[in-house]
Formats: C-alpha cells, sequence, structure tokens
C-alpha cells in the first residue's frame, strides 16, 4: 500500500491503467499478531491477458519501473504485431527471456514443458527468486489468461494459500 | 470554518439559481402556444449540485470508498476494471492480495 500511495505511482497507473483488487488469500493472526498476508500486482491487457506480474511487496520505485515496462514494451509489441495475437505472444515471451537472461542470469527457458504445475515443481524453478520465477513462467506461457496463472502465483511463487476466508484467527500451539 | 464557508455559498447559489430557472422559464414561454413546443430542461440537471459546489469539493468527498489509502483509483471489481478498460483503451492493473484490502488492519 505504500507503494501505491505514491503520487508519481498513481499519476502513472491512473493514466494507463483501469484498477481493481481481489482478494485471493488469507492471513492468520496467531495470539494477537499478524503472520503472513501478500500481495501480487498484475499488469494486463483489457482481456485478461497477463503482460507482467510484480510477485510481492515492492518500493515505489520498483512498481513504477515495472508497470513503465509493462507499458511500453505492449506498446512496442502491438506496434509490430497488430493483427496477430500469435506473433504478440512470442514477442512477449521473448521480452520476459531477455528480462530472465539479463537481470537472474537465467537461460534455458526456450522449450516449454508440458504444462505450467509440472513446470513450477522442477528443482531449476524452485531455486530461482520471486521475480525470476515470474519471468520464467511468462517466458513459456505469455500472454497467459489471469485465471490460468493466478494460483500458481499465490501458491507457487508468493508461498501463500488461495483461500476465500480473508483473517485465519488461531492460538499458538 | 470551512463548512460554515460552504454554508454561505450554498445560501447564496440556491436562491439565484432558482430565480435564474424562473427568469428564464418566462423567457421562453413567452409567444409559445401550449402544445406547440415544449421547452424540457434534462432531468439529470435538477439531481446535479451547482457546479461550483462539485469544483470545490474535495476528492476524498466525491470519491471516498475508491482509493483505500493509496493514489490509485479503484474500480468495484476486476470485470468492471476490465470493461472500463476495453471502452477507454486502457490495460487493466489487478492487485492480488490477502486479507481485506478495504481495511489498512487486514493487509
Amino acid at each position: 500500500v505504500k507503494a501505491l500511495a505514491n503520487p508519481e505511482v498513481g499519476q502513472y497507473l491512473n493514466s494507463h491503467f483501469v484498477s481493481s483488487f481481489q482478494k485471493v488469500g488469507a492471513f492468520r493472526i496467531v495470539d494477537g499478531r499478524k503472520q503472513g498476508g501478500n500481495v501480487a500486482s498484475y499488469f494486463c491487457t483489457s482481456d485478461g491477458q497477463v503482460l507482467h506480474v510484480v510477485a510481492g511487496p515492492v518500493n515505489a520505485a520498483a512498481l513504477l519501473f515495472e508497470a513503465r515496462w509493462a507499458v511500453e514494451t505492449w506498446k512496442l509489441a502491438t506496434l509490430e504485431h497488430q493483427d496477430s495475437s500469435p506473433a504478440l505472444r512470442a514477442f512477449f515471451g521473448k521480452a520476459h527471456a531477455e528480462r530472465l537472461k539479463r537481470e537472474h542470469g537465467v537461460t534455458g527457458v526456450d522449450k516449454p514443458p508440458v504444462d505450467l504445475a509440472e513446470m513450477v515443481n522442477q528443482p531449476q524453478f524452485q531455486v530461482l527468486s520471486r521475480q525470476a520465477r515470474v519471468h520464467a513462467i511468462l517466458a513459456n506461457y505469455p500472454l497467459i489468461p489471469i485465471e490460468q496463472v493466478y494460483r500458481v502465483v499465490f501458491e507457487n511463487i508468493l508461498d501463500e494459500k488461495v483461500s476465500t476466508n480473508p483473517v485465519e484467527v488461531a492460538k499458538a500451539p | 470554518m470551512v463548512a460554515a464557508s460552504g454554508l454561505l455559498v450554498v445560501a447564496w447559489l440556491v436562491p439565484l439559481a432558482w430565480f435564474g430557472r424562473a427568469a428564464l422559464a418566462r423567457k421562453t414561454s413567452v409567444g409559445v402556444k401550449p402544445g406547440l413546443l415544449a421547452i424540457e430542461e434534462p432531468a439529470v440537471q435538477s439531481h446535479r449540485p451547482p457546479v461550483a459546489i462539485m469544483e470545490a469539493s474535495p476528492r476524498s468527498v466525491l470519491q471516498p470508498q475508491g482509493m483505500h489509502g493509496t493514489s490509485l483509483d479503484f474500480v468495484c471489481t476486476p470485470s468492471e476494471a476490465a470493461k472500463q478498460a476495453g471502452d477507454r483503451r486502457k490495460l487493466v492493473f489487478l492487485l492480488h492480495i490477502s486479507g481485506n484490502f478495504e481495511d489498512s488492519g487486514f493487509t
């Protein structure tokens, strides 16, 4: 919430995006103390295709950087491949693969596994940082519909559980 | 102090607006046969506050539920965000969170 309170972030997001939020998980209150709780920030097309994800809380500068990257990469993709969905997907997949290599030193994601669940259980995936996991997923599954990826992001990247219960109150063992 | 000033402005504006409309009605009705030309003001105008009041209102008063302590204008649901984004040729920014975003104690 602190990053979202930044006026520059607000101005940029309000001018390029329509924003909303959705509760998908719970945090625990154990003996009056909060445990867990997290956030995933999605940049999507209007029909729910995921351009980019920021996994976990980040500061204002980082959120603004990622928002600008999503917007500018989308603009470039639509400039070059306006009328071709496969070409748009390929463009975004390549963009994520390049960031994965440049910023995290990871290569070899150009052979998509059979499905997403199989990919996130691979040992080489689980040693990656949160944001590297995001790039790895979106390099292999560019413009994936959000309903197909949000559970993986929340549970396999953020290590949270998807839940309809906002707060779980428990006593310490 | 600010509230009192606002009330004074309203106290001045409301009678002025009423007299203005009455004068306009008198002017437009002159020489017009009943039933041939009915001049009706749009119904929506009667429900809107005077422009001066709308412009003077702080943003937090106009949209108290939409920002939740952030600088973002949130719409109610992701599907509404998708619809508006399509209409306005924008992208969608969607937060998936734990707890209740509306209550700062629950996020």
